[in-house]
């Protein structure tokens, strides 16, 4: 069920399109979107959104019959085509950032009209998911994001163990998940792992989180699987610690995302570039989830290295139903 | 002039990252108006860079002179994304960010994040108007021109009369602009004039004379310096247009475009403004046209082009019938 959603032509003639895989569950039911690809170096949602075209392939070939399609489901495995094929985040002839190219354009340059026929494709849908890692020269625990605290509940369906809300700023209009929130759509991005880096056990967790909730959200039945409602710890964007560097010079993790980490413990060294002297051990100011981690060794001074999630306030703790 | 570094941030390499202020103060201790010129925000814009040189030679000079004609306070921000300018990228370097779509009330931790933060308070705390100075991407040519969000018009549109520019473009609020520091300024109640002139890594002398003889106009007229200007017989007077006024000429087919008209230039609906051609094949795929008569006041000038991409802008004389 691959369907071209938009096509065009280089300036030298060749055709270029975008698509999306669909499936189609029985008459008035609901409908699912995932989205990978927005920049052309999040590979891992590739990888799952890939692992998960064939795995719905094989259900709707009777290859798999103790699983059933009972929704509407369609996957764009790629939304911005020429910087995939660059290998970079963003195509270098624009420069755009496609989640800040939202709601794009119908005319307008490529990587708009790719944004617009995205939404376009999606917007009718009930449930968004977004397939992410962490920002550039950073590693995410895998995770969920949403903008509406809301959905909590409904988060827990997606089978991991954190979830956060994504902060208010304005560029989010800009970016397709707030569009989809605008639209009454019930939406996450799932943020795993590093960009340009694939991370298969990332991708396997992608992959996992998506096919419980499709499970539990009624987009896949099983003969006897059922999928399960997940302990969740939902973090408030106000909860969120971040730690900066006192110097510059080059920054060497001493911990893992996906950690627990207690006050005081260290976080990584900033050492000098020429000297190879210590000059900090950064520290975890509280106690929290480890969410992000700075990979790139190259830091300013007041330079974030770590996101710590932490639990200043009311834990929103989502026990088994 | 005083020099004060804004914010520094100790590089890992080199020297480090530093946003300098400029600052002409009033002669008396209190300054009738303060205004602010920022440039660089895009590092490869470079019209802006420029503008502010001049200024501050012109500035320097009058203090020199005639030190009692600063009635207000002037501050020059030349280059706000350092690392970009030196760079000659639209985006602040390494971080891949676009640093006028950072601005606002929330914003991360991330360099960029903290240079905009503590530039936006530093804007709001000393200004009581300001100009953003920017060139266009690389894939368009604009003539000197302020566009204004239309819930800004009746502030800024008296204002932008008297820069000089071209064109006066007053358009709809979308999204992208929630992020820019014109916005943001704007709503903090300082009267921010954006300009867009020329294109990025190129210099438009007769653009960059025109924009300075109108800011030094425009600084007289708001009464910040008390200068005699002997310019201000050659100040344009803006073309004023609203969104149904802005005509667009878009491509129908993807190729290589090859402009054939001059920016400024009056046109008539269906003059020719260029051809899109196959360059594989030799065909000739489209003439493309005005589609509009007017002003072409945007032309582009990267010849690869994607179908539907924006080839051109006039500004129609009339406004078309409903």
């Amino acid at each position: 069920m691959k369907e071209k959603i938009f096509s065009t032509q280089t300036p030298l003639g060749e055709t270029i399109s975008l698509h999306k895989n669909f499936w189609e569950g029985p008459e008035f039911s609901k409908t699912l979107s995932i989205v990978s690809g927005l920049q052309g170096d999040r590979l891992n949602g590739l990888i799952a959104a890939s692992r998960l075209s064939r795995f719905l392939g094989d259900i709707a070939e009777g290859r798999k019959p103790e699983f059933k399609l009972t929704g509407n489901i369609q996957i764009f495995p790629v939304v911005n085509l020429p910087a995939l094929s660059e290998g970079s985040a963003a195509w270098s002839y624009d420069n755009l950032d496609a989640d800040r190219a939202f709601p794009g354009l119908e005319e307008g340059d490529l990587t708009e009209t790719l944004c617009h026929a995205v939404l376009q494709q999606t917007a009718q849908s009930d449930y968004g998911i977004i397939l992410q890692t962490a920002e550039p020269h950073y590693t995410d625990a895998p995770h969920i994001k949403m903008v509406s605290a809301h959905l909590k509940s409904l988060a827990r369906n997606l089978d991991l163990r954190v979830a956060r809300e994504i902060a208010e700023f304005p560029a989010l209009t800009l970016q397709l998940i707030k569009q989809w929130d605008a639209l009454g759509m019930a939406a996450f991005i799932l943020s795993a792992g590093t960009p340009g880096v694939v991370d298969l056990p990332h991708s396997d967790t992608l992959f996992e989180s998506i096919l419980n909730f499709m499970l539990v959200t009624g987009f896949l039945s099983h003969t006897h699987r059922k999928g399960h409602k997940r302990e969740l710890d939902f973090y408030p964007a106000k909860n969120e610690c971040t730690l900066l560097t006192k110097y510059s010079g080059i920054f060497l993790p001493k911990s893992k995302v996906g950690n627990w980490m207690s006050v005081d413990q260290p976080l990584g060294e900033v050492v000098d570039l020429y000297s190879g002297e210590v000059l900090e051990t950064v520290t975890a100011r509280e106690e929290g989830f480890l969410v992000t981690l700075r990979m790139h060794p190259l830091v300013h001074e007041k330079e974030p290295v770590a996101v710590l999630l932490t639990r200043k306030s009311k834990r929103w703790f989502w026990p088994f139903s | 002039m005083k020099t004060k570094t804004l914010v520094s941030f100790e590089s890992p390499l080199g020297p480090p990252v530093k946003v300098i202020k400029q600052t002409f103060t009033a002669f008396k201790n209190r300054p009738v108006k303060r205004v602010s010129f920022v440039a660089g925000l895009h590092g490869d814009e470079l019209e802006g860079l420029v503008l502010c040189h001049r200024l501050i030679q012109a500035l320097r000079q009058l203090k020199q002179t005639q030190p009692e004609a600063f009635l207000g306070d002037i501050h020059i921000y030349p280059a706000a994304n350092p690392s970009a300018v030196n760079s000659a990228t639209r985006l602040w370097p390494f971080y891949s960010k676009d640093m006028n779509r950072t601005f606002g009330p929330e914003t991360g931790d991330s360099v960029p994040d903290q240079v905009t933060r503590t530039l936006l308070e530093d804007l709001k705390a000393h200004s009581d108007l300001a100009v953003d100075i920017h060139s266009s991407n690389k894939h368009l040519l604009e003539l000197p021109q302020i566009r204004i969000i239309e819930k800004f018009a009746g502030k800024l549109v008296p204002l932008a009369e008297q820069t000089g520019v071209d064109l006066i473009w007053v358009h709809p609020m979308a999204g992208l602009f929630e992020s820019t520091l014109g916005y943001n300024l704007n709503l903090a109640k300082i009267p921010t004039l954006v300009i867009e002139t020329g294109i990025c890594l190129r210099l438009h002398p007769q653009y960059g004379d025109q924009l300075f003889r109108g800011m030094m106009h425009w600084l007289t007229h708001i009464g910040v310096l008390a200068i005699q200007n002997p310019s201000a017989k050659y100040i344009n007077a803006p073309r004023i247009i609203y969104p149904n006024q802005v005509a667009m000429a878009t491509a129908g087919q993807s190729g290589l475009f090859i402009g054939q008209a001059r920016l400024g230039s009056q046109v008539k609906q269906g003059d020719k403004l260029g051809q899109m051609l196959n360059p594989m094949t030799g065909d000739i795929l489209e003439e493309v046209v005005s589609p509009g008569t007017g002003l072409l006041f945007t032309l582009r000038q990267l010849p690869l082009v994607y179908s539907g991409a924006l080839l051109a802008r006039v500004a129609l004389d009339r406004e078309p019938e409903p």
